[in-house]
């Protein structure tokens, strides 16, 4: 039986935060081929940067309707929203596979995942494990109950069935609109313990820890006993450590690369548009006070 | 093996001109499952309303204001009257699990829901479980007609028209996280991650150990999950997909003043297109007319509010204008 296989998808401009990934699986998950899915043109990749895994160009994936995803979707949707069509990819070459978030770091074997995967066909992270700890669990339960920067697979009928629909999904409805039931590849994934078999909801507290559930995990006892598996710094700020990794492989340089498919982000928060909202927030006192004293 | 000296206590949630639809369920219930004990919470008062005492249901009523809840004076003051009435499920699970303690299991229905089989299965599966819950649908739409599948992920993969708990430690910590949650956001608000008492029970199976997501395709069959299910009348009995039988059915948005409209909450199923289902609704229209429906559906409940006018509206435009034409001007920069 081929290795199992762990990936990530990425542009170019995360292609270091990618490589220190499989820098530190390789540290004690040796027996695991790590690969990168690159939603980007290769031969943007500056020359002097050399990747020592594998890199998966998106145009080898022949993804229906990709012309119209990069047109329509930003460059951080159109990554998320290339996931499936990766994960069948790799699942053509592996019986079990697993894909982990490019901004993530492995501490220890993950071996117990593969186990998990011999009684189940995916496996989900939830973002949250612990009620009340939380202090806004709401805002996590509008982005998704489970966590799309950890999932474990296997080849069956039943995993091919939902990365179809998944990547039906993902390709024709993976915006980011949270007021209409959107976050691109990520809250699909609520359907799939009530659509598929064999879904296993890992609920590890050394998994895939990030700043959205960062309230509810203690680091340091989770090292003391051996159960730190994995931190995500999606989203979240660099610590210092990381970013020496990173440095290694030109970071800096790498992430002002603008990707190739995709278009620029409108939504972004400017400094403008911030002090804007903030305004309009001082202004409503404006309410507050009518209501208080006139009515 | 289903252990009968195990009591259940079913319930449902209504205001007073819901009881031809309380009575309804009450009876199918009663018929398949004698055994069960059926109580009628109501999110209402009795003693303000000139009632013919005659047509009320035979059953037990349990106002809202007899329960205890510590905040239910800020509750009522802070909710309108469909998220009062979904905010109070949690407080009556906690109500029979303190008060009830001859009780094991408590399962709750909505209102227009029509028991049609023994629940064997659902007890079986609570013997070995601490809390079942019944998803939309367990296969996809195929489809762009409402509701979407991401309505749906917005409002919640369980309909919580049904829920279940074993009395356990690990549903009582459900029932109060529930109730912490109910008591200040059980509000719609979609673009903030809210959804009434819905919503946060998708935490459940995440949150708390042994909670069965039961696909059984006789659960809850309503308009969200009739794509992928199939029903027929065969040895007198009502069957889905040929073989499976129907446990029980979720007239979820049907109106009688509406009889040709499955559902005001959805355009995917119709009746032109789904001869199978015509008996079933006509079969619920004829108990609630029987159960009185006319009668009750007039009654106004205690809890609704009047709507709050916004005072002073010109005065308040005025008063930000200076702050919002800067806030504009900084913004197109």
């Amino acid at each position: 039986m081929a290795s199992p296989i762990i990936f990530t998808v990425c542009s170019i401009n995360q292609l270091a935060n990618a490589i220190v990934l499989g820098d530190s699986l390789k540290i004690q998950n040796s027996d695991y081929h790590f690969q990168i899915g690159l939603v980007d043109k290769q031969s943007n990749i500056p020359t002097n940067i050399q990747s020592p895994y594998p890199i998966i160009e998106v145009n080898l994936l022949n993804i229906k309707g990709f012309g119209e995803m990069s047109e329509r979707y930003t460059h951080e949707e159109l990554v998320a929203n290339c996931k499936p069509f990766f994960t069948e990819y790799f699942l053509q070459k592996t019986e079990k596979l697993i894909f982990i978030d490019c901004t993530s770091v492995i501490f220890q074997s993950i071996s117990f995942v593969s186990d998990i995967l011999d009684q189940s066909n995916i496996i989900l992270t939830p973002q949250l494990l612990f009620a009340n700890v939380h202090p806004d669990e709401k805002q996590i339960l509008n982005s998704g109950i489970y966590h799309a920067g950890f999932i474990g697979l296997k080849k069956s009928d039943e995993t091919l069935k939902f990365l179809k629909w998944w990547g039906k999904n993902t390709s024709t409805k993976g915006f980011k609109d949270l007021c209409k039931g959107l976050n691109t590849d990520q809250l699909w994934l609520e359907h799939v313990p009530a659509m598929y078999d064999g879904v296993y909801i890992l609920k590890e507290a050394g998994v895939n820890i990030g700043y959205w559930n960062q309230p509810e995990r203690n680091i340091t006892q989770l090292k003391l006993a051996s159960k730190l598996y994995s931190i995500n710094y999606r989203d979240g700020q660099f610590p210092k450590e990381y970013i020496e990794k990173l440095k290694k492989y030109s970071h800096k340089k790498l992430s002002k690369i603008k990707p190739t498919f995709g278009i620029e982000d409108s939504n972004k928060p400017t400094l403008a548009k911030t002090i804007a909202m903030k305004i309009r927030t001082l202004n409503n006192i404006v309410d507050l006070i009518i209501d208080k004293f006139f009515s | 093996m289903f252990a009968p000296h195990f009591m259940t206590l079913v319930f449902t949630l209504c205001s007073v001109n819901y009881l031809a639809q309380a009575h309804t369920l009450g009876d199918s219930l009663r018929e398949q499952n004698p055994d069960f004990e059926y109580v009628i919470g109501l999110v209402d008062k009795l003693e303000t309303k000139e009632i013919d005492k005659s047509k009320l249901p035979d059953y037990q009523l349990l106002e809202i204001d007899k329960i205890n809840i510590s905040d239910f004076a800020g509750m009522c003051e802070r909710y309108n009257i469909t998220e009062l009435n979904t905010a109070v499920k949690p407080y009556y699970f906690d109500y029979f699990l303190k008060n009830r303690p001859d009780i094991t299991n408590i399962i709750y229905f909505d209102p227009d829901i029509i028991i049609f089989d023994k629940l064997t299965h659902l007890i079986e599966n609570l013997t070995e479980n601490n809390i079942v819950v019944t998803p939309h649908m367990t296969t996809p739409y195929n489809d762009d007609k409402w509701q979407r599948e991401e309505d749906i992920i917005n409002t919640g993969i369980f309909n919580f028209g049904f829920v279940a708990i074993k009395r356990s430690t690990e549903a009582q910590k459900m029932i109060i996280w529930w109730c912490d949650k109910l008591k200040n956001e059980c509000i719609i608000d979609l673009c903030n991650g809210l959804f009434v008492d819905q919503h946060w029970a998708e935490f459940f199976p995440v949150y708390f150990d042994k909670v069965f997501i039961d696909k059984h395709l006789g659960n809850n069959v309503a308009y969200w999950n009739l794509h992928e299910r199939l029903c027929s009348f065969v040895n007198n009995r009502w069957v889905i997909n040929g073989n499976i039988p129907l446990h029980f059915f979720h007239y979820s948005g049907y109106l009688i003043a509406k009889p040709n409209e499955v559902s005001k909450y959805q355009n995917r199923i119709n009746f032109e297109e789904r001869a199978d289902i015509v008996p079933l609704f006509e079969l619920y229209r004829n108990q609630l007319l029987a159960k009185n429906e006319l009668y009750w559906k007039n009654f106004r409940c205690d809890y609704i509010k009047p709507k709050k006018a916004q005072r002073l509206v010109r005065v308040r435009k005025y008063t930000k204008l200076p702050l919002e034409k800067l806030a504009s001007f900084i913004e197109k920069l």
